[in-house]
């Protein structure tokens, strides 16, 4: 119950361990710059797009930096500079510099804060070349996540639920065993599951453990995969995780237009891995988030669209199995 | 600074833009090309005056910057040109140019995006300690953008050793300055009580020596400062493709600032006699192009590379 939030020891391990590392914060945390200065913790205004560049800049010059930019709805703000600018330096330069610095920021979840601040943007930010993008789905991987983003040699931005950090974080299905780094473009298996795959990414990963829970009471066995980052994205991967001749099911909080569960669903059939007559996607809808929860509700899929999605699209082969 | 070397190297800056934009209408620049003709005292001058450590930042405008910075002109024509042997490999092309061997961070063609980047490396070097500044080239255009006046108050409140030199031509592509602005550069930078001095920016001396001080003084803990330098493009802003773009200014301005041109004031206090050192920076410029000319294409496998340390692998590049 009074576990620590494993984000603190990875970030508090990362300052430790690399001298170089300075963090951006628009908000103080007092105990981080006593124990590592002022010069390191730098207090920035709300700068956004200044604060991505000072971060680019310095890590051109050998440092490496945590922008922890508050809300990733706040990244539009920094747009050029992570799309013009971080990612492109060690293209444009033909290699002669290498840009290590990461982006954290609340994306959504729980907080019902509206259109301005609710975005969890990982199939936009998934095309730009060179960008590294994490979507933890339990506190453990965000922490592990983190951990990997702080020693990458290439950009990273870290999307972070404010559901990992609801006062309820603990009591979220936790599929990853520790908080120990964990690489990037290899998803997870956090449910194992005979009967048919879930591929969840984010906030759809406790949803789709839940449901998995509700489906087992319901004589159906489910798997579900995690994909920890949506880019890079771990197709072949996933195509191994799924189960032979059973049904595939894609959860995503994101709209389905262009999204990595669409990228991903192509590849599974492409590849054979699963029948196109045995996958389907379950997304969010292409609606700004409106504020009130009665009207955010059904623009995204929870447990219950979950289970019900489960049974739906494959009455048949779970039919088959479950008479 | 000496007077005769800085004149060489700005004829060299001159004769290797006048080449690019003959190539550049023989159709063989691909992409953009933003000459710095008139402009070669503020490079010369300023990057004369920094350490051989010091970073410098630049923008599209920037064969000067580089050139002055002492990259190599053949790598640099080979860049422009997108040929074997380029600077960056063939993926900078004319704009964005970097150079780490000779401390050019790199250029960027968004407008004013290099000043917060510099401000980046300015904080490294604060941390650092080693008493170096940074050097950040923007036009006047630059100091109406969202990200300079952000960059500014951070580099200000944090004493960032950073040096701005805005070249000052009045022009914003194909915008008069003085049409979209209330407020000249100089009384932008003194509204945000920045420390700045104004320069002849025609007159590689005067920009030396205000370089210099404005250098010594952002390394000595004064943090960051402004030196806007007056100056104006002998060509147009930009040209894309073969075909130069017609004359846009008023000829009377043009006439004006043409007669000051930065190699005559430079010229005009040498007492030696220049007829040899022209002929012979013209001979080296022309055989650079010769040889630059004479390189191949880039390998087209190294498309691919580059794009993140980790390699194709993470890239996740779909197959």
């Amino acid at each position: 119950m009074s576990r620590p939030h494993p984000i603190g020891a990875a970030v508090r391990d990362a300052l430790t361990a690399q001298p170089d590392l300075s963090m951006f914060c628009t908000y103080q945390q007092d105990d981080l710059v006593a124990r590592y200065g002022a010069d390191r913790m730098v207090r920035m205004p709300i700068a956004e797009n200044a604060m991505l560049g000072m971060a680019l800049g310095m890590a051109l010059t050998g440092r490496r930096v945590l922008v922890s930019i508050a809300r990733i709805a706040f990244l539009f703000s920094a747009f050029d500079q992570l799309v013009n600018q971080v990612t492109t330096w060690r293209y444009m330069s033909g290699g002669q510099f290498s840009v290590p610095l990461v982006v954290r920021g609340f994306s959504r979840g729980g907080e019902h804060l509206g259109a301005q601040h609710e975005h969890a943007p990982y199939g936009l930010l998934s095309r730009i070349p060179g960008l590294v993008v994490a979507v933890p789905g339990s506190p453990n991987s965000l922490a592990g996540l983190l951990r990997t983003a702080l020693t990458h040699p290439d950009p990273v931005v870290v999307l972070e639920s404010p559901l990992l950090f609801a006062p309820d974080w603990a009591d979220l299905p936790e599929p990853e065993p520790s908080p120990a780094a964990l690489p990037f473009g290899v998803a997870g298996l956090a449910r194992t599951g005979t009967d048919l795959t879930m591929v969840a990414i984010g906030n759809t990963v406790a949803a789709c453990l839940r449901a998995a829970d509700r489906l087992a009471g319901q004589g159906v066995d489910a798997r579900v995969v995690d994909l920890r980052t949506a880019a890079p994205l771990d197709r072949d991967g996933v195509a191994a995780m799924v189960v032979p001749d059973r049904p595939v099911l894609l959860v995503d909080e994101e709209s389905r237009a262009g999204s990595v569960m669409t990228d991903l669903a192509l590849h599974l059939v492409q590849t054979g891995a699963v029948s196109p007559g045995r996958i389907d996607l379950l997304t969010g809808a292409p609606v700004p988030a409106p504020v009130s929860p009665t009207l955010l509700a059904p623009l995204l899929p929870d447990v219950d669209r979950i289970v019900d999605a489960a049974l739906h699209s494959f009455a048949p082969d779970l039919r088959r199995k479950n008479p | 600074m000496d007077l005769l070397s800085a004149y060489r190297a700005m004829l060299g800056i001159r004769l290797f833009e006048e080449g690019v934009l003959r190539l550049a209408e023989q159709g063989l620049v691909p992409g953009a090309t933003h000459p710095y003709t008139g402009q070669e005292a503020v490079a010369v001058g300023v990057l004369a005056a920094r350490r051989p450590q010091e970073w410098v930042v630049s923008f599209y405008r920037c064969h000067g910057h580089a050139l002055a910075a002492g990259s190599p002109p053949e790598r640099v024509l080979r860049e422009i040109l997108g040929r074997d042997g380029g600077l960056c490999g063939g993926k900078s092309g004319s704009m964005h140019l970097a150079d780490r061997a000779n401390r050019l961070l790199g250029s960027t063609s968004i407008v004013a995006a290099q000043l917060p980047i510099a401000a980046g490396a300015a904080m490294s070097a604060k941390l650092d300690g080693t008493g170096q500044a940074v050097i950040v080239f923007c036009g006047d255009g630059a100091l109406g953008a969202g990200g300079a006046y952000e960059t500014l108050t951070i580099a200000a409140a944090q004493r960032l050793p950073l040096l701005v030199v805005c070249e000052d031509n009045g022009w914003q592509d194909r915008t008069a300055s003085a049409l979209v602005r209330h407020l000249a550069p100089t009384e932008l930078v003194r509204g945000l009580r920045l420390p700045y001095v104004e320069v002849d920016g025609n007159d590689v001396e005067a920009v030396h020596g205000a370089a210099t001080a404005a250098l010594a003084a952002c390394r000595d803990g004064g943090g960051v400062g402004v030196l806007v330098a007056h100056t104006y493009l002998r060509h147009f802003h930009s040209q894309l493709g073969p075909r130069p773009p017609a004359e846009y200014r008023p000829a009377a301005e043009r006439e004006r600032w043409l007669a000051r041109d930065p190699l005559t004031v430079a010229a005009d206090r040498i007492t030696a006699d220049l007829t040899a050192l022209r002929a012979e920076v013209a001979a080296e410029t022309d055989a650079l192009i010769r040889r630059a000319l004479d390189a191949g294409e880039p390998d087209p496998a190294t498309a691919t590379t580059g794009v993140t340390v980790t390699g194709d692998a993470l890239i996740g590049a779909a197959r």
